[in-house]
């Protein structure tokens, strides 16, 4: 068994009558690249903050390196947090707010200078030692905010959604540089975001909350092809959900009514009884057009709504008068002399089929 | 042609909208110079009778210098103005963190409370205070107008930093204790430095209030004076010229003071452009 | 056995877990209690005390020159059976109200012109309306009675021009003295709660507003003066205590007509020495003060002059 070197127990935090972080518990290990993945709300700041110990949790126990510090004030615990305005302190300038923290430990001002400088360097801002927040850009600010909380080379590194108020391309570059760090210090880091690309391509596991507990841990293929919850098929990359009825039991298969057409999928773990209702989701991606389908999944449905996406094409079909579906085709794949109204073959793999309780349906995140 | 027409008519009419709310603001700022302008103007005038300005004359200037109780009121009252300034730095600073930190409820009233000396009339505090050291049996003198000043230059001070640090927000704090300060040295390197300028703000307000202040003072004076109360008592006795002589020295100074508090406390534009 | 062991383990931790939190609960108590300790200490010595000893005082009673350690409601009903009393108090309060009025209705226009008319030099504006705030009180007072007295300013204006031949004696000592020197007192606190308020209205709004059809005139009812009550409520509020509870002014400039109820409680305090029965009286305006307070922020008054 892996030791965690972060760990949360039985994680409970309440503001007054609300409570933000609902019972969580999960462990990060050493060198990882942890993500607290999910929408405004949903607690995985104040899971962050309790970490930091700038939030003290109404029950539970935190464990950094084994030892418990639920209780440690957050100056005494070997981790450091990039926030989200970067907090750069405007009195001081890039030099004296990366000494800070080694101030803090005492270090000398000639010791800790080759320090100061390297990390400078590795954040590539070494000429900028003399300047004030106020003549920094925001991305050199989010820069030197880093390195001043990666000085002290701390066991852990939080980091508060920092690419937020970046521009696409910025955030993108960031993303990279910030991945390369992380390899070369190899310090853990946990790392807050709402961006669900963002989690996918920068960690190593993602832990997916929603409404103050975790729906999922996992990698990002895990999260991304086998969600657990419905919640998480939705927020992670895009979803067709359907609505329909279990009809028959296999023994690897369960085929599944959807208005006329029988749709099948595999048989996991849970366990569904004939009758029940069912909420069935399959991938855009994953669905073809007018193609040959191995283990028959097909929808005869026409065809509402083409949108040119650059690289791909978004294709909207409607059967039994409005139950939509939506695949998502590259350029090469689409016949572009379909007309409005025409009917079409969708089809998908059963592999391809993710199934769901129905009752998971409210907390499917829509933006309708 | 028409859209030609309709737009000088729409410049027109600007323009005249324009001179109109210029004009009378013009008019206002006069108003309120007047005043002032009437009081230097006075000083420099030779003559007893305030009527005619006969010549230009320095006598009352140099009337001042003989004026041995003049210079004793005014060096009481900077003695006083800085005691009362460095408390209310002290308690002020330390109340303005209580306000716009602590998480309490109740937070609202305390406010309140340490809001009403500056907005209920002057001799409702003079009065109290004056019952309060009568009876104590503590007798008037330059304590108690300390204590009285303290009154109005606390609150002062107080939202001032209350208002920054609100302004400032919380991720500073919480940086540096990340970061591995403890209170102390969070207060002292990161907070401190960043309020700075709202407390000499604060300050000099504070100063030129209790510096100016007759209101409250008159109440809890003994024998021990300060400037404004020895004004007063000037003014009382007949229209001594050298009242525009001292006023107008003061009127220098006070914008001296306030030139400098422009620099410190901020009279920001907050309107939002979006 | 294991159980016991177990359940004895868990109880162990529990109260590890209750003490390490109640440090961490102490701890923060501590920072909280040296925070408010100080301005605690001062609120209540130098505010609420001394306005308990100050109501305490108001149901004492003087006689002669002794005072007597009773407990009546004697001044206060005074204060309602002695017309003198209750007289000059509704007269001053219709003076303050006059003075707020008016100086509200002086301080809008400017306070709207600075505000959103000028683009450069608005923090230079704002300030010259400052200055005069904080150019002493008192020299605001020496300089209205040179002016408006028998050989004061206005009156030589007037003989020069030409107007009157002799010194006209109605501008001082007299009711409308005392207002206007309160006006002129007033303006600077009306105008920054209104500067304020106008400052805060986002231009987007304005904009919206004519883009959906309303002329200047209308936006200015419908839009900007609803969402600069505030200001006004404050600003109101302010200038109107400050009248209310006047004496020097009234003193020095008001003669016999222009007496207010400030002069008369402090009266008690000087030659006639009955201190209950100024307390008393001063009690009753802060009261009617703090229901003015009150009032203003049900209305929607925010924020002070200082901050």
């Amino acid at each position: 068994m892996d030791k965690f070197e972060i760990e949360l127990t039985n994680i409970t935090k309440r503001f007054g009558n609300v409570t933000a972080v609902n019972n969580i518990s999960f462990g990060i290990r050493s060198g990882e690249f942890f993500s607290l993945l999910g929408p405004s709300g949903c607690g995985k700041t104040t899971t962050l903050r309790m970490i930091a110990g700038l939030e003290d949790p109404t029950l539970g126990r935190i464990l950094l390196s084994g030892k418990d510090v639920t209780n440690v004030p957050p100056h005494r615990r070997n981790v450091n947090t990039v926030f989200q305005d970067y907090a750069i302190f405007p009195h001081m300038n890039v030099y004296e707010n990366i000494y800070f923290p080694l101030r803090m430990r005492r270090i000398p001002r000639k010791v800790a200078a080759p320090r100061i400088k390297k990390i400078l360097e590795t954040v590539n801002m070494s000429r900028f030692e003399n300047r004030y927040s106020g003549q920094l850009s925001g991305g050199q600010r989010q820069r030197i905010a880093l390195a001043r909380a990666l000085v002290n080379e701390p066991k852990a590194l939080l980091l508060d959604e920092p690419l937020g108020a970046l521009d696409f391309k910025l955030r993108v570059a960031m993303q990279i540089a910030l991945k390369d760090i992380q390899r070369e210090f190899g310090i853990t880091f946990i790392y807050v975001t709402h961006d669900q690309l963002e989690a996918i391509t920068m960690s190593d596991r993602i832990a997916v909350m929603n409404d103050g507990i975790i729906d999922q841990i996992g990698t990002p293929d895990k999260i991304y092809n086998k969600p657990k919850t419905a919640f998480v098929a939705s927020f992670i990359g895009e979803m067709n959900f359907l609505e329909g009825k279990l009809i028959r039991k296999k023994d690897d298969t369960l085929v599944v009514k959807i208005a006329d057409f029988e749709v099948i999928c595999e048989r996991g773990e849970n366990d569904f009884l004939e009758g029940e209702d069912m909420l069935v989701c399959v991938r855009p991606e994953r669905i073809s057009i007018n193609s040959h389908i191995k283990s028959g999944n097909e929808i005869i449905a026409k065809l509402k709504r083409a949108i040119f996406r650059g690289s791909k094409f978004e294709i909207t079909v409607t059967f039994n008068n409005n139950i939509e579906l939506v695949s998502t085709v590259e350029d090469k794949g689409w016949n572009k002399s379909f007309n409005l109204g025409e009917n079409l073959k969708l089809g998908w793999e059963k592999e391809d089929t993710i199934v769901f309780p129905m009752d998971m349906k409210n907390r499917i995140i829509r933006y309708k | 042609m028409i859209e030609k027409k309709c737009k000088t008519a729409r410049l027109d009419r600007k323009k005249i909208k324009f001179s109109f709310l210029g004009i009378y603001s013009v008019v206002v700022y006069i108003f309120l110079y007047i005043p002032l302008l009437v009081v230097i103007f006075y000083s420099f005038s030779a003559t007893k009778s305030i009527v005619y300005f006969e010549r230009f004359s320095m006598d009352w200037y140099k009337a001042l210098i003989e004026d041995r109780t003049l210079l004793q009121t005014t060096l009481h009252s900077v003695q006083v103005g800085l005691i009362a300034t460095s408390i209310s730095i002290i308690v002020g600073t330390s109340g303005g963190f209580f306000l716009a930190r602590a998480k309490i409820k109740g937070k609202e009233v305390f406010a309140t409370l340490c809001q009403l000396p500056l907005v209920l009339p002057g001799i409702i505090m003079g009065l109290a205070l004056l019952v309060f050291f009568m009876s104590l049996n503590i007798k008037l003198s330059m304590f108690t107008i300390l204590l009285a000043h303290t009154v109005f230059t606390t609150p002062v001070v107080m939202f001032q930093v209350a208002s920054r640090l609100q302004r400032l927000g919380f991720t500073y704090e919480d940086a540096a204790k990340d970061l591995g300060a403890n209170s102390f040295k969070t207060f002292f390197l990161v907070i401190l430095p960043m309020i700075k300028t709202a407390i000499i703000g604060g300050g000099l307000l504070a100063f030129t209030l209790s510096f100016d202040e007759i209101i409250i003072t008159f109440f809890v004076t003994g024998t021990w004076v300060t400037l404004p109360v020895y004004m007063y008592s000037l003014l009382r006795y007949g229209l001594t010229p050298q009242v525009f002589a001292i006023s107008t020295i003061i009127l220098f100074f006070s914008i001296v003071i306030i030139f400098f508090m422009a620099k410190f406390t901020e009279v920001k534009s907050e309107r939002v452009q979006r | 056995m294991i159980e016991s062991k177990v359940k004895e383990k868990l109880k162990e931790e529990k109260v590890k877990k209750t003490t390490a939190e109640a440090d961490v609960l102490k701890r923060k108590r501590k920072t909280l209690i040296l925070m408010m300790l100080p301005i605690s200490v001062w609120l209540l010595a130098v505010v609420i005390i001394p306005v308990a000893t100050m109501l305490n005082m108001s149901f004492k009673q003087v006689e002669g020159f002794v005072l007597k350690d009773v407990f009546t409601v004697n001044n206060y009903l005074k204060f309602f059976k002695v017309e003198m009393y209750w007289r000059l108090f509704l007269k001053s309060f219709r003076m303050a109200f006059i003075v707020a009025i008016v100086a509200i209705i002086i301080s809008y226009p400017l306070a709207y012109f600075i505000a959103r008319r000028i683009k450069k030099f608005k923090n230079i504006l704002f300030m010259l309306i400052i200055v005069p705030l904080w150019v002493s009180y008192l020299i605001r007072i020496i300089a209205w009675r040179s002016i408006l007295g028998n050989r004061g300013f206005l009156n030589v204006f007037l003989m020069q021009l030409g107007i009157i031949k002799e010194p006209l004696e109605i501008f001082l000592y007299n009711q409308f003295a005392v207002i206007i020197t309160l006006i002129y007192i007033a303006i600077p606190f009306v105008f920054i709660p209104l500067y304020t308020a106008l400052e805060k209205i986002p231009d987007a709004l304005i904009s919206a507003s004519r883009d959906l059809g309303a002329s200047g005139a209308r936006t200015f009812m419908h839009v900007v003066l609803p969402l600069s009550r505030p200001g006004l409520v404050t600003g109101f509020m302010l200038s109107f205590i400050i009248a209310l509870g006047d004496y020097i002014i009234p003193k020095e400039l008001g003669g016999v007509g222009g007496i207010m109820y400030g002069n008369v409680i402090w009266h008690q305090f000087g030659l006639i020495n009955d201190w209950p029965l100024g307390a008393a009286l001063g009690f009753i305006l802060l009261t009617v003060a703090l229901i003015v307070l009150i009032l203003s922020r049900k209305l929607g008054s925010k924020e002070g002059v200082f901050f």
